[in-house]
């Protein structure tokens, strides 16, 4: 994988990116782990979960991970670089040449949409992370299609009852304890740690 | 009303321009590198820091802050950098608070994927750990599209068309796309309510 096509990639990601970089997930997931399979979707995932707990920008931080495992320190460069410029000369755009940009019709249209596209995309997020903690495996949407209209077997898809109580716990106190991401995460693992350890 | 964002900040001598701009890309050097949780976080920081503390930006210029990184496409952190710069220090100030932002990145990643390039680990402990946060995060994602959706969601329409987005990207639909197919059924809505609002007004008459 080139630096350029590094780049590209995340040039391309960075227009879309309205209302921040959590829409980024499943962009990447499409072509990190299927379309070029550079990383195993464990790996992947944990490589999130590192993005997130460290300081700083969460898709820089993806960005520049993914980068540097590619092509050392260039290539982190042309990744962060490539998130980061189309963003510079946009918002440059927005500052000085559009007036009252967030009245104009056109964008009021694209924004309205892209929010319905912002929904769909973490809820896609949450089944992508589901089928790496919750459930045991991705989930096999064919095979759970027979499932439920013929009884077909499910074999090695199940659900981790560890797992399903660390998320339900967060999404609680995420909800309305309205703990902080950090807060959460770090209780996370922690459970994760000792739950396992009992059980 | 509104008027359009001010970029250039009033006339300020050479001296003052390289000092903000010092100002700037310390400021968010260190707010990249101590700030957990992504671009989010870090604008009650920013408004902390150039609000109360130097203010160099007032109320409005805040909220303008929020708009644009609500508007244009890119992370909340890049944006918020870029838009607080060009305000406090012109374009060199812009360009040195998001160089600011990005270093952080990139000296603590490359370090940790330097020194700690396996991301299987073969300890069970911190495996164990992993996936409880990766638990973790699928809550705290629920929370977030539950939020998401109490805002856009007023009605069936509104609830079907994410269903039907949600569908394409579980399809295996490139998640490109389906965000490009999103901006025309959003402004075809917004064309739509307008008509419908101009037909009131000619009612009215």
């Amino acid at each position: 994988m080139s630096s350029l096509f590094l780049f590209w990639q995340f040039a391309k990601f960075s227009v879309v990116l309205f209302g921040g970089g959590y829409m980024i997930i499943p962009l990447l997931m499409t072509t990190f782990v299927e379309e070029n399979p550079v990383f195993s979707l464990d790996a992947f995932g944990n490589l999130l979960v590192l993005s997130q707990i460290t300081p700083g920008a969460v898709s820089l931080n993806t960005a520049t991970w993914i980068g540097f495992t590619q092509r050392g320190i260039i290539g982190a460069l042309a990744a962060s670089l490539g998130l980061v410029l189309p963003t510079v000369f946009l918002s440059f755009c927005a500052i000085t040449v559009l007036d009252r940009l967030e009245k104009t019709l056109f964008m009021q249209g694209i924004l309205k949409g892209v929010r319905y596209a912002g929904v769909a995309m973490i809820s896609y997020a949450i089944v992508l992370f589901a089928g790496m903690s919750v459930f045991t495996q991705p989930v096999p949407w064919k095979r759970l299609f027979d499932f439920i209209t013929a009884g077909a077997s499910l074999q090695g898809f199940a659900v981790n009852p560890v797992e399903t109580v660390i998320a339900l716990l967060a999404f609680f106190s995420a909800l309305k304890l309205r703990l902080s991401m950090i807060q959460i995460m770090i209780s996370g693992a922690l459970f994760g740690i000792l739950l396992h350890l009992v059980f | 009303m509104r008027k359009s964002f001010k970029t250039t900040p009033e006339k300020i001598t050479k001296k003052e321009l390289l000092f903000r701009s010092g100002v700037l890309f310390y400021t968010f050097f260190k707010i990249a590198l101590f700030v957990v949780g992504g671009g989010l976080a870090m604008l009650p920081v920013i408004e902390d820091v150039f609000l109360r503390k130097h203010k160099w930006l007032n109320k409005k210029e805040i909220l303008d802050m929020v708009i644009l990184t609500q508007t244009v496409p890119g992370l909340i952190a890049v944006n918020a950098s870029l838009y607080v710069g060009a305000r406090i220090a012109g374009f060199i100030g812009s360009i040195a608070a998001l160089i600011g932002v990005m270093i952080p990145s990139l000296m603590i990643i490359c370090s940790i994927a330097y020194f700690f390039p396996d991301l299987n680990p073969n300890n069970s402990y911190i495996l164990n750990g992993f996936s409880g946060i990766r638990s973790a995060v699928t809550g705290v994602f629920a929370v977030t599209a539950w939020h998401l959706s109490k805002e856009i969601v007023h009605s069936v329409r509104d609830g079907v068309i994410i269903l039907i987005l949600l569908i394409l990207l579980l399809a295996n639909v490139y998640p490109l796309y389906v965000i490009v197919l999103s901006m025309p059924i959003g402004f075809f809505l917004i064309l739509k309510k307008q008509k419908k609002l101009l037909f009131k007004e000619k009612k009215h008459e």
